[in-house]
């Protein structure tokens, strides 16, 4: 079967060990609205627009059976209009508009993951598997994993965790590392936020928790978004949570906007994140005073901490 | 690093003064070199009653200019001796090159790139007595005056007319010789007594042989010269040392002067005294050759029995060390090329250029770093100064501790050293020498074997102990006549007179040889053809152009200093330009492979093929482009067709993303090119060595030409060495890496340079300024992680069979925040093609080259 794909990045040296391949896999039931790929929520293929590589050549106007091309400010889609055929996508010269989202086979997807072999090997490094939520597509992502395993070659998978346990239990041989999320720790926040249940977050990594012997292929990471996750009771929630399973390390991942932009490229609407993003900035700038509890909390709970640099008090 | 400059206060001083000296033309070497000619030599001649040699004439002119040029001992130096009268100097060669200058004289303080300091009774010295006397004696006047007398039956072509016209090659030999690592060992352990002592008794053993004879003066008395000068230091050390009130400078000054006193005559025998000997060397060997690529070979191998022993018997610790090396360091920066104005265009940011080995295996395949290697990683990451040019060889069995210092020093340098890969440049340099069709090896002739003069098999071990010459091309250090820089060829220029049947339409001429109207080609294989053909011809007459230079050189300006240090010359009792070295070889570099290797798939897929490309556009309907369209589209510089423009850029595959289609034609260029130069045998009896660095004519010859079919438009720079056009290679840098590994073959003698940069390392990509502060990364700690990260990226694209790249870590911001505050970023250095500059004495042009090189980020 194939896999819906938007982007292959190589060289990334910040989702797992070593130098890594991470696709991303398209389609994310979660709404969160610090989005790092707004790009990748839907699970189709979308047109994407980037609007200051046009060159008003109106080649993408001619193709077009639907009358979906508009020449609004910053628009090019009328994206009640545009089925998504691509046609226009196929006639602009000038990647202005591109098709976000391609099908591949897994052995296809292998090949491509394959051409970074040699950096894998110097470096102990392999593929993740990104999203969206790439459990979502897990029969792929399955029949992937195993290609690559078949290989030799790590593999790692980032997750929100919201999914059915059993589309966990497909993949849960074939992946080498599972990469995370945990977000917010308030259950109804939590819904309000990302739309998603966490329930089935914290269900679903308690049961990945206790099934691996090997704890260290499952790393929790919390991003920090100033006033939903980055809040005292929150992480204190999730540390409390951690070490009353066991678990005795968390990665905190930085808050940033760069997501924002992307948004306009698929037509979403922006939501409060960049004026609240703005607000919040002196403060994270600050953090060593500010933010100093962190350390603290999970220091309290037996958890040791990645990804926090120190800072020294100015 | 373990070291901090704010460790070394003296450094500090002397980093900063030479960071802000002003350049200033120097005419001492000029005027002494002249004065010898026209005063000294007719007396001797009316003397001796004979007509003098050219190479002892040479010798004694070297003499004249080092006991009269000025000596002096700066502040806090350590390591004493300039190269020109001035702080920071350039020299004038006006046999040579400078004639060029001459022009400009009264603009060259005023001019805006790369501006000299010139005082009037300067400019009225080259006017009125310098510059008239080389007017008509000069190494290219001569070459064209050989060239001239010469049969040619068959060749039809003037080699000089096509290089005056400048768009085609440039032939470095009219400027003198260069690119060479000499035998600075010997001079360091011998000494040149011992020297002088050894041509005493060659030349009684050839008595008779008046040539001979001749040579062996010459070599005493070069040895002469450079011994005069030491001691005139070693005298002005004494004399400040007498005046000096402070107590520590005092000894330091009368240590100097002892130091001076023994060597170069005798051999060193600390690492103080052998530092202070190789500068001598250095310094000699720049009044007689061009200041381009001198190189000063393996520095960590034959330093380190003088560091390894001082250690030992307890007179030297780290630290000192260190600062001694920085003082070296410093003071190899005392230099710039002197250019005319054009040059800052080609050989942007001034460099002299001498590259500094270290690392590697040694001659028993043995790794051979030492604790040198790592103070010398040490004093360049801690300096970032522009000189050496430290090159780091790499092995498959280097240790992990080196790789990661050689990693930690690009990130601090933010971009030395470049590294090289042993594994594949070893059985490279083996092949830089063309079998003899009879060698020891082979007593018998072997079939297919080249037909030149030939130089036998070289053994494993010489090739094992090759220096990096120049930019980024290999030799057998202290062996090797290799010129490796004698040639730079616009390989775009190749493409257009294919384009055009020959025709160059930037001059309106027919150029080349008729190779066809593209208009009816009927395939791929017809335009390679006709681009192969005019390749193939502007490489005879690059050959045919080296080599009357070479002729000329024999003539006027043999180099005896030189040839006391290139081993085979003492034996054979010859100068090296006749061809006495060990080996004799010619590099010859291709400038714009990514650019016509991108030209050539933008034809093939849009006019040829047409596959895996969209309908071009739906007013056309069809798949394809014509001939007809893309050549008027780039003979008006796609103003009028921006959608073939657009598609072009985007949808044509490009070299540098590993993609086989774009890489073959890549390969393709290359193949050609190697082809083309590796069949030809120079004046020395050896072989041209064909290779891929550019310096900064991708930038000059950029601003000459026209727009071209891969969609880059007129006067816009080329892109570097074999580095993938900027922007184009959208892959990130490990499918950019693997696309430059795949170019890789043997023959590809004289190497290539290729570039690669990174927005500041531990940066994190994101708009939000409070992250760096914030956050770490993930996984291990950030800035170890980035360095660990950067050697395996290193090691992967060596083990895939890349030779050579280089780093320049400074993200645009920076580059930009240089370009309006220069006096911010004094000692910014970035990397070019092969070298490093300060990025603020780049011209505008370079700058924005740099600027648009692809910056890879590490991507969260």
């Amino acid at each position: 079967m194939k896999g819906l794909i938007y982007e292959i990045q190589r060289y990334c040296v910040d989702d797992g060990p070593g130098i890594r391949t991470v696709v991303f896999l398209k389609g994310c039931p979660l709404r969160c609205p610090w989005c790092h790929n707004p790009e990748s929520q839907d699970c189709r293929q979308e047109i994407g627009v980037y609007i200051n590589r046009c060159i008003n050549c109106m080649e993408c106007y001619e193709a077009c059976p639907r009358d979906a091309i508009v020449f609004n400010n910053g628009e090019r889609i009328d994206r009640e209009a545009c089925d998504r055929c691509g046609l226009c996508v196929d006639v602009c010269p000038s990647r202005c508009l591109v098709r976000i989202g391609r099908h591949y086979e897994p052995d296809e997807l292998l090949f491509e993951i394959l051409k970074d072999l040699p950096f894998y090997k110097t470096s102990n490094g392999g593929v993740t598997f990104s999203g969206g939520e790439p459990i979502y597509q897990s029969e792929f992502l399955r029949e992937a994993l195993s290609l690559c395993k078949r290989k030799g070659i790590h593999t790692a998978v980032e997750t929100s965790g919201y999914a059915p346990w059993e589309k966990f239990e497909n993949i849960i041989e074939d992946a080498d590392l599972f990469l995370y999320d945990l977000k917010i720790w308030d259950a109804k926040l939590h819904k309000e936020v990302t739309g998603g249940d966490n329930r089935i977050v914290k269900e679903n990594f308690i049961n990945l928790f206790l099934s691996l012997r090997d704890k260290s292929r499952i790393i929790p990471r919390i991003p920090l978004i100033p006033n939903w996750t980055l809040t005292k009771s929150n992480l204190e929630g999730w540390a409390k949570f951690l070490n009353e399973l066991g678990c005795r390390e968390v990665h905190l991942l930085p808050f940033h906007d760069m997501g924002e932009s992307k948004k306009a490229v698929v037509g979403i609407e922006t939501a409060s994140l960049k004026r609240m993003a703005l607000k919040e900035r002196p403060k994270l700038r600050a953090y060593s005073t500010e933010y100093s509890y962190i350390s603290e909390i999970f220091d309290t709970n037996g958890i040791s901490v990645k990804g926090l640099r120190e800072v020294s008090p100015t | 690093m373990k070291y901090s400059i704010k460790d070394f206060p003296r450094l500090e001083r002397l980093r900063k003064t030479m960071l802000e000296a002003d350049r200033a033309v120097c005419v001492e070497r000029a005027r002494y070199y002249t004065e010898y000619y026209t005063e000294v030599l007719p007396e001797e001649e009316k003397a001796e009653g004979r007509n003098i040699p050219p190479v002892l004439r040479q010798a004694r002119a070297f003499r004249h200019i080092m006991t009269n040029r000025s000596v002096k001992i700066f502040p806090d130096e350590l390591i004493v001796g300039s190269t020109t009268s001035k702080l920071l100097g350039g020299l004038i060669f006006p046999e040579f090159l400078h004639l060029a200058v001459w022009p400009e004289l009264n603009t060259i303080s005023k001019r805006k790139d790369n501006p000299f300091i010139i005082e009037q009774r300067e400019i009225d010295e080259l006017n009125d007595v310098i510059f008239p006397r080389w007017m008509e004696t000069n190494v290219l006047q001569r070459a064209k005056e050989i060239w001239e007398g010469t049969e040619k039956s068959e060749v039809k072509v003037n080699p000089f007319n096509i290089l005056e016209k400048f768009s085609f090659y440039l032939l470095s030999k009219a400027n003198g010789i260069s690119h060479i690592a000499p035998h600075y060992a010997k001079g360091i352990e011998q000494g040149f007594g011992y020297i002088i002592d050894e041509a005493e008794k060659k030349r009684q053993e050839a008595r008779g042989k008046r040539e001979t004879e001749d040579f062996y003066l010459a070599i005493k008395t070069i040895a002469d010269g450079i011994i005069a000068f030491a001691n005139r230091y070693s005298d002005e050390a004494l004399r400040l040392s007498e005046k000096e009130k402070e107590s520590k400078r005092k000894f330091e000054l009368i240590k100097i002067a002892d130091i001076c006193k023994r060597i170069p005559a005798r051999p060193a025998r600390t690492f103080h005294e052998a530092l202070q000997s190789l500068w001598f060397i250095q310094i000699a060997l720049h009044q007689e050759n061009y200041d381009m690529g001198i190189s000063f070979g393996r520095g960590d191998q034959y330093l380190y029995p003088y560091y390894k022993r001082d250690v030992e018997i307890g007179i030297l610790k780290e630290k000192d060390a260190l600062e001694l090396l920085g003082c070296f360091w410093v003071k190899s920066t005392d230099h710039v090329a002197f250019t005319p104005s054009t040059g800052s265009l080609f050989f942007g940011g001034t460099p002299s250029n001498q590259p500094m080995t270290i690392g590697g295996v040694d001659k028993n395949g043995k790794d051979a770093t030492n604790e040198l290697t790592y103070l010398m990683l040490e004093a360049s990451a801690m300096l970032g100064v522009r000189e050496p040019n430290l090159s780091a060889r790499i092995h498959r069995d280097s240790p992990q501790e080196y790789l990661l210092k050689v990693a930690e020093a690009i990130k601090e340098s933010h971009g030395t050293p470049a590294v090289y890969n042993d594994d594949y440049i070893i059985p490279i340099v083996k092949n830089t020498i063309r079998p003899s069709k009879s060698s020891p090896q082979h007593p018998e002739p072997v079939e297919g074997w080249g037909e030149g003069g030939g130089e036998g098999v070289m053994p494993i071990e010489d090739a094992r102990d090759y220096a990096v010459i120049g930019c980024v091309e290999a030799n057998v250090h202290g062996k090797t006549f290799g010129m490796t820089g004698a040639a730079l060829v616009n390989m775009v220029s190749a493409l257009d007179l294919a384009l055009n049947d020959g025709y160059y339409p930037r001059r309106m001429e027919q150029v080349g040889p008729h190779t066809g109207d593209p208009r009816k080609f009927k395939s791929m294989d017809e335009l390679r053809e006709a681009y192969r053909i005019q390749i193939e011809f502007l490489i005879m007459n690059v050959v045919n152009g080296n080599n009357t230079l070479g002729k000329a050189h024999q003539e006027l300006t043999p180099t005896p200093f030189l040839s006391s240090l290139i081993d085979g010359a003492m034996e054979k009792g010859m100068d090296v330009t006749m061809g006495s070295a060990v080996y004799n070889s010619s590099g010859v570099t291709g400038m714009g492979l990514s650019d016509v290797a991108d030209s050539l798939t933008a034809i093939q897929y849009l006019v040829f093929e047409g596959i895996d490309l969209p309908p071009y556009g739906s007013k056309g309907g069809n798949n394809k482009v014509t001939m007809e369209e893309m050549l008027s589209a780039v003979e008006d510089d796609f103003k009028n067709n921006p959608v073939l423009h657009a598609i072009i850029i985007n949808k044509a595959p490009k070299y540098g993303n590993n993609n086989p289609k774009a890489d073959a034609n890549a390969k393709f260029v290359a193949d050609v090119f190697c082809k083309a130069v590796s069949q030809y045998d120079n004046y020395r009896g050896g072989k041209y060595n064909p290779g891929f660095w550019t310096m900064t004519t991708h930038v000059g010859w950029g601003k000459l030409g026209g727009a071209l079919p891969n969609g880059r438009k007129a006067n816009q720079y080329y892109a570097s060495g074999v580095t993938p056009a900027g922007g184009m290679d959208r892959e990130g840098p490990t499918s950019s890496l693997l696309s430059a590994a795949n170019l890789t073959t043997e023959d590809i003698t004289n190497i290539y340079a290729f570039n690669q940069r990174f927005g500041v390392i531990t940066g994190n990509g994101s708009n939000n300024p409070s992250l760096p502060e914030l956050v770490e990364g993930r996984g291990e700690g950030r800035g170890e992680g980035d360095i660990k990260k950067l050697s395996q990226l290193i090691r992967a694209y060596f083990n895939e069979g890349g030779l050579q790249v280089q780093f320049t870590v400074a993200d645009a911001a920076m580059l930009r925040d240089a370009q309006k505050n220069p006096e911010k970023h004094r000692g910014l250095i970035v990397r070019i093609s092969g070298y490093t500059a300060y990025f603020v004495d780049l011209n505008q042009d370079c700058q924005s080259e740099i600027i648009a090189r692809t910056e890879h980020r590490i991507i969260e």
